[in-house]
């Protein structure tokens, strides 16, 4: 008699469980926004003046000195795109020769 | 409800079958392998067939793999090539790549002739058959440490190779990117009239 009472209230256990974890979806749902209304009456009409007038230079400015030892390399798109297909066959290559095993027996 | 569960015979006589099964299972493929005579191999060991074959089936993948390592060497040796021919278009100075490159070349046709080998020992029928199966034990052990010794060797010389051109083409870049002056030739006295 115990014994069919206790596995009653196992089967009504498990039952709860199934119920509980079959509840609804909370997942969050979007929410629209409606944009934000503005009266026709409140929206600005003229523009401000500027603050301060152009000041126009007449002076050229003198050219800077650059650094001798600075020349910067300007690479045009061939040989940019040659020397990153060289670094890619390369990484490729130390890849596959680091992978391989290089033991005698298996 | 009552639930009815097999007697407790019947559940040892399950189990002693299951066990019965099991032992069977893992006696019966060592004995089939202990079938073979396991002489010894030099440099090997006692190693059966069984593990002969498997190391061949090895080397044959190792070999491929590399086969197709030399081909992307090949392909590298390319793409450097176009690259020295842009930049000397361009007036630049290429002979730190143009270096490098003729010593990777050299290297890799170096590589290719011992992966040659290595080839010529793996495939050899002499100790398998053509199947795979192991038709002379000393010959098989022997073609399979030819064919290590050469595959190792290939593998090796062919990673110094990309470690060396490797390091061309960084040396070169840093010259180039970070504006680093060639080195000029030092002007010679000359004398006065």
């Amino acid at each position: 008699m115990i014994k069919k009472i206790s596995f009653l209230i196992l089967l009504m256990l498990i039952a709860l469980l199934c119920v509980g974890c079959s509840g609804d979806d909370t997942s969050v749902q979007g929410v629209v926004l409606k944009p934000p209304s503005v009266r026709v009456e409140a929206l600005p009409t003229a523009t401000a003046a500027p603050q301060s007038a152009i000041v126009e230079l007449t002076e050229t400015p003198s050219p800077q000195p650059t650094d001798p030892l600075v020349i910067y390399y300007d690479p045009t798109p061939d040989s940019d795109a040659i020397a990153n297909e060289i670094d890619s066959i390369i990484a490729d290559i130390n890849r596959k020769l680091q992978n391989q095993d290089l033991l005698l027996k298996p | 409800m009552k639930l009815k569960l097999p007697s407790k015979k019947f559940l040892l006589g399950v189990l002693s079958v299951v066990i019965a099964i099991a032992v069977f299972a893992s006696v019966v493929p060592a004995l089939a392998a202990g079938s073979d005579p396991v002489t010894n191999i030099p440099g090997l060991g006692r190693v059966n067939d069984m593990t002969l074959i498997k190391m061949h089936k090895k080397q044959g993948t190792w070999f491929n793999d590399q086969d197709a390592l030399l081909k992307e060497a090949d392909g590298l040796a390319k793409a450097f090539s176009t690259l020295i021919a842009a930049e000397a278009k361009r007036g630049k100075n290429v002979s730190l790549l143009n270096n490098g490159l003729a010593t990777f070349e050299a290297e890799v046709a170096a590589c290719r002739q011992i992966h040659l080998v290595a080839g010529a020992s793996i495939f050899s029928i002499t100790g398998f058959k053509m199947n795979g199966d192991v038709r002379d034990r000393l010959a098989a052990g022997q073609q399979l440490l030819d064919g290590y010794a050469s595959l190792k060797d290939a593998h090796f010389r062919l990673d110094q190779a990309m470690s060396n051109l490797g390091k061309s083409f960084v040396n070169w870049r840093k010259l180039h990117i970070s504006g680093l002056p060639q080195p000029t030739p030092k002007p010679t006295a000359t004398k006065k009239p």
